[in-house]
């Protein structure tokens, strides 16, 4: 909210205040002046004047001379204006006066005729950014004025957040109450009275007042105000309102806005004459309902919204917007008056219906000084009958309902030893007391503890002792709280399995040369094509995305990872080695959510930088051992043994050239080639490895044993075998034979050779095993060995459908 | 006659190991000449029948050559030996300058690489790290954290829903109240993760990274939170960067406070990432409202606290001068391999 120095300075003394100082104060009280707009910086010298001639320029069709008087003497001044006529009186610039962008006017000869000064338009003064030529003033301004000083143009505008729990500082005089006690100076309240005319009487308007809805309404009161002169609203007011951010309308409307700046109370004015029946009624609105607000849209109003009506129907949604019907204009001369407290909450939800967002309402919503109403309408039939010369009836309708006593602040209890432990201070009691007295809060002691009432403006947030310890430390300064670093000594958890293997994980694909991406965990209903889940994992879907393409929570890693790889390979950066570590989601047929934390790690293109000799260029292809190579590895390290490749009936995944991780029954990861269909549908034309695993379900599962056990300490013998295979026969199988017969000799065993060649036939694979053997307590003889593998050799070939080579 | 034959023989020896130019050469000198059946031998053969009396003085003039001859044939084989591993060395070399066979270099996130610094810092204060479900109920991230349904806070929090009145936490503080259903006093937790909420700028997006603090314990004072708050920002920004404390408003907190820290760029003078205010808001916190303990299980009568929470992203784009948080979802590797 925009606050103007000068304005506030009406409540407090800042006569020797600087703005700067000003706002240091409000930020460490808690209000964070965002932004300090200073204008008219550079003005001087700048007076009104009133045109008493106007003629055409002998040498120039767009120029015109004037004669310019002031009250007291009279100069000429060419101009190049178009909007004035005799009779006007505009802001003069004189010589050796300075305008807004530094300009500064001196005495000129202008097509040979002599010019003494500048007409200025609000521009030049520094107040819009674009005006459409001269400022023209009410005929009634006094002449000569220094004009700076009466139409306010120096000043510097605060634009302050207030907080939410603040909505008793959405005006100056709320501001401006936390001023004096931060500057310890006292707080001058506006003038208010007014002469009530009790001969008076409208002839038309309302004179009953029935409100029907107690609990959105729980104080409303009416004031019947009458012949109204329909004088110009003063420079002033239009001046500070515009600051403000609020535009003219006519001298009634302006003083209700003035007071909501003022004093925070939203007014309504309704005009008397246009009103129909005797009655006002304050109800809940029916269903289906719509209504021509001031500003002329026809709106559907909440069902249930609080409204105000005549006999016609709605003339107000209250606290938000006026009816069109009862509207004020230029020539009202009687209104109803409307001052009331509409409960935050139904003004939140009845402007969110129809999409409003008024000063009004954003007073009403925060919560407005239950006593205000009586206030703010005393300040504006003071402000009517001063600048309108208006008749204020004495008629005066209000009704209080139950609601409306509860709504101020019920006592609080504070032990100011209390608030000293909490905030880790040693304030003594009386400076405690004192803060909060100054603050309006009203003290009674009962020894160690105090009873406090808060102001009324405060009932919507001082309610437990807490926010009184909040107050005392907000206006002595956070800053005078020590910074502690000592307490209790508090012993850290360990790490869960899940965060030790989540690290390890991250660390070793970090070292295999893996960039770590980062990504939503929203994607495209698209994406999830690729895969047809299993139903017993559905897909959350978010109800009000901001697009598509982040709609629905990923059940799958796969997705983000591709993206981000065909991200990059569209922008020429084809060797990729990319990992995530990231949470996927979906729902049980039970409807119970899950999310497993998942590791994905994608590798394309080359595995060296940039290959180029044919050794390099063959080593750096990526094949299908080099992702179950990396699982491996990765395995290892996290000592998972006991875990099993399956063939992967995963969509997604290459039909052959992928597998499952599976563990007991279930699936921890998945290794291998990416479905070149699901690649294609990223546009990317290059094969991809992925390796996944689910970290959730891997830290469940039991590791390695460790216990040491001796390693032999006598020579080993190594012996090969090479045997012609059929091709079809798996590995899986030849090793499992292999493992089963196994001479307990045999330490060690492992594939050193395997060929296909012509020369061994099509239908055949060479494969040559090495055997190591080894005995624990002594050396074996070569002959020993000879003879326990000639017989292992028998055992294997009788066996397996293979011949010795 | 023995006298001349060794004369003989000395002259071609040293002859012949003048023209030597190989270790080859010096092994098969060494052979002729010194060997079992070379030419000293043969010539010592002669010794038998020359006078007795002669023999010591022939003898020790043969023993004399034998050993003059052998000095040389070693000082000879040590230089080609040298010479020769020499140029067998040289022969191996490549040029160095070719490219070096090089993978790819595997780096964090700066995401992920500022989450580490954070979680590290509290660590070194105590705190353990607890994690929660990003899909949250209104419960847990609303009501029980003193935000009832129509609390205006709740327009603040622009959040985005799922069926069955779920919907995706729009902070860290529900692991607040989980954590503290489920332990007892002293709580000291950091709870780092992902939150959401449905805006989209250079400043923000639908899901980022959130650190949530959490302690709580018979006496925890404001001022503690302060002393914490402090270290954390001076270990993580700097220790001469100036940290200030400004009143504000959480429903969930009470006293609430917005933490800023001195601006780096401009020294506090003022500058436009700081909008000319020469500070950087960095962080929210306060002490535990009583109707969060409340909601939580506990006596607010015995237990007080201090919560805090930290925008991850945030603190990235200011420690690596990014300007668009956008980028740090783009992935783009040009972008990443800065880090
Ligand atoms: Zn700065």
């Amino acid at each position: 909210m925009k606050f103007p120095f000068s304005w506030l300075a009406d409540f407090v003394d800042m006569a020797d205040i600087e703005p700067e100082q000003l706002a240091k104060k409000l930020i460490s009280a808690g209000f964070e002046v965002e932004e300090i707009i200073s204008t008219g910086v550079n003005l001087s010298n700048i007076i009104t004047g009133r045109i008493e001639s106007l003629e055409k320029h002998p040498n120039a069709d767009r120029l015109q001379i004037t004669q310019i008087f002031d009250g007291v003497t009279t100069r000429q001044i060419v101009t190049g204006a178009r909007n004035v006529s005799v009779g006007d009186v505009v802001p003069v610039s004189l010589p050796g006066a300075v305008l807004a962008s530094g300009l500064k006017i001196k005495p000129s000869v202008l097509r040979g005729v002599e010019s003494n000064g500048m007409l200025c338009s609000k521009t030049e003064l520094g107040i819009d950014e674009l005006s459409d030529g001269i400022w023209i003033l009410h005929p009634s301004t006094p002449l000569g004025l220094n004009f700076v000083d009466y139409a306010q143009l120096k000043d510097s505008v605060f634009d302050v957040s207030i907080l939410p729990n603040r909505g008793d500082c959405q005006s100056m005089l709320g501001l401006a109450r936390e001023i004096s006690v931060l500057l310890g100076r006292p707080l001058r309240q506006p003038e208010m009275d007014y002469l009530v005319d009790p001969e008076f009487k409208l002839t038309s308007g309302p004179t009953q007042l029935i409100v029907d809805t107690q609990n959105q309404c729980p104080v409303y009161l009416a004031r019947s105000v009458g012949n109204i002169f329909p004088a110009p609203t003063p420079l002033w007011m239009e001046r500070r309102l515009s600051k403000c951010g609020i535009r003219s309308h006519n001298i009634i409307v302006d003083i209700t806005n003035y007071v909501l700046l003022e004093l925070g109370q939203p007014l309504h004015a309704f005009d008397a004459d246009k009103w129909e029946g005797d009655v006002i009624r304050v109800g809940s609105s029916p269903a289906n309902i719509t209504f021509q607000t001031l500003d002329q849209e026809t709106r559907a109003i909440l069902p249930g919204a609080p409204i105000v009506s005549d006999r016609n129907g709605v003339v107000s949604l209250a606290g938000v917007m006026g009816g069109f019907g009862t509207s004020v204009d230029s020539g009202t001369r009687n209104i109803i008056l409307e001052s009331a407290y509409f409960t935050p909450v139904d003004v939140r939800r009845s402007r969110n219906h129809v999409g409003l967002r008024t000063e009004s309402s954003i007073r009403f919503e925060r919560g407005v000084d239950p006593l205000g109403v009586q206030i703010g309408a005393d300040r504006a039939l003071h402000l009517l009958q001063t600048l309108t010369n208006a008749s204020v009836s004495s008629m005066s309708l209000q009704v209080e309902t139950q609601l409306y006593s509860t709504l101020l602040p019920a006592p609080i209890l504070m032990v100011p030893q209390k608030i000293n432990q909490l905030l880790g201070t040693t304030y003594p009691h009386e400076m405690q007391i004192n803060v909060l007295k100054s603050l309006g809060f009203s003290v009674n002691s009962l020894g160690d503890t105090w009873e406090i009432v808060p102001p009324s403006w405060r009932c919507h947030d001082v309610k437990d002792w807490p926010c009184l310890a909040e107050e005392v430390a907000r206006i002595i300064g956070l800053d005078g709280i020590p910074n502690e670093f000592s307490g209790p000594m508090i012993i850290q958890e360990k790490a869960t399995r899940l965060s030790i293997i989540r690290a390890a994980v991250e660390t070793f694909l970090i070292n295999q040369g893996f960039q770590e991406i980062q990504t939503y965990t929203m994607i495209s209903p698209d994406d999830l094509l690729l895969s047809q889940r299993p139903v017993e994992k559905k897909s959350l879907m978010i109800q009000n995305p901001l697009s598509v393409a982040e709609s629905t929570m990923r059940s799958e890693l796969l997705a983000s990872i591709l993206k981000t790889a065909a991200f990059n390979i569209k922008r020429q950066i084809s060797n990729l080695r990319l990992f995530e570590v990231g949470k996927v989601f979906f729902t049980h047929p039970d409807g119970t959510v899950c999310e497993h934390i998942m590791s994905g790690a994608l590798v394309t293109g080359d595995q060296l930088l940039s290959p180029y000799t044919i050794d390099q260029k063959e080593w750096a292809k990526y094949t299908f051992s080099h992702l179950n190579g990396l699982m491996r590895e990765l395995l290892d390290q996290l000592d998972i043994v006991d875990f099993q490749l399956k063939s992967t009936n995963n969509p997604l995944f290459h039909p052959t050239l992928s597998a499952d991780l599976w563990f007991g029954d279930i699936i921890v990861g998945t290794v291998g080639f990416v479905h070149p269909d699901g690649v294609k549908g990223y546009d990317i034309r290059q094969s991809i490895g992925y390796i996944e695993f689910n970290l959730t379900l891997l830290a469940s599962l039991p590791t390695r044993n460790k216990m040491f056990s001796p390693f032999g300490r006598f020579p080993s013998i190594r012996r090969d075998l090479a045997f012609l295979a059929p091709k079809t026969l798996g590995f899986d199988a030849i090793q499992g034979e292999i493992k089963s017969r196994l001479p307990a000799e045999v330490m060690d065993f492992y594939l050193f050779d395997l060929f296909e060649s012509d020369s061994i036939g099509a239908n055949h694979k060479s494969v040559g095993f090495a055997f190591i053997y080894q005995h624990s307590e002594r050396t074996l003889l070569d002959d020993e060995v000879n003879e326990i593998h000639a017989k292992f050799v028998d055992d294997l070939r009788s066996h397996l459908p293979v011949s010795i080579r | 006659m023995i006298e001349s034959l060794l004369a003989q023989l000395k002259a071609g020896a040293f002859d012949s190991l003048s023209r030597a130019e190989s270790v080859t050469d010096i092994e098969g000198l060494r052979v002729r000449i010194l060997g079992k059946k070379g030419e000293l031998t043969e010539i010592l053969k002669g010794l038998a029948s020359v006078a007795p009396n002669d023999r010591p003085r022939l003898g020790q003039l043969a023993n004399q050559l034998k050993d003059e001859i052998s000095s040389v044939l070693n000082q000879k084989l040590v230089l080609f030996q040298a010479q020769e591993s020499q140029n067998k060395l040289r022969s191996e070399g490549v040029d160095i300058h070719l490219p070096p066979i090089r993978r790819l270099i595997g780096r964090r996130h700066p995401i992920q690489l500022v989450l580490q610094d954070v979680v590290a810092i509290f660590s070194r204060m105590g705190f353990s790290v607890k994690e929660g479900p990003d899909v949250e109920t209104e419960y847990y991230n609303f009501e029980a954290l003193n935000i009832p349904a129509d609390h205006p806070a709740r327009e603040m929090h622009d959040t985005f829903y799922l069926e069955n009145s779920l919907l995706l936490r729009t902070h860290t503080s529900p692991v607040q109240i989980r954590t503290m259903e489920t332990q007892s006093p002293p709580i000291k937790i950091i709870v780092p993760g992902n939150v959401y909420r449905c805006d989209l700028d250079v400043t923000h997006s639908p899901m980022f990274h959130q650190v949530e603090g959490l302690y709580v314990d018979s006496t925890v004072t404001f001022s503690q939170l302060k002393g914490t708050l402090v270290y954390f920002l001076k270990e993580f920004f700097g220790q001469s960067r100036k940290v200030r404390f400004r009143p504000s408003y959480f429903p969930f907190t009470e006293p609430s406070t917005e933490v800023d820290v001195e601006c780096g760029r401009c020294n506090g003078e003022g500058c436009q990432s700081c909008k000319q205010t020469g500070w950087l808001e960095i962080l929210g916190a306060g002490m535990v409202n009583r109707k969060v303990v409340l909601s939580a299980g506990y006596d607010p009568d015995q237990v007080t606290g201090f919560a805090f929470g930290i925008g991850i992203e945030r603190l990235a784009m200011l420690r690596y001068n990014i300007s668009d948080i956008r980028l740090l979802y783009e992935n783009d590797l040009r972008f990443l391999g800065q880090f």
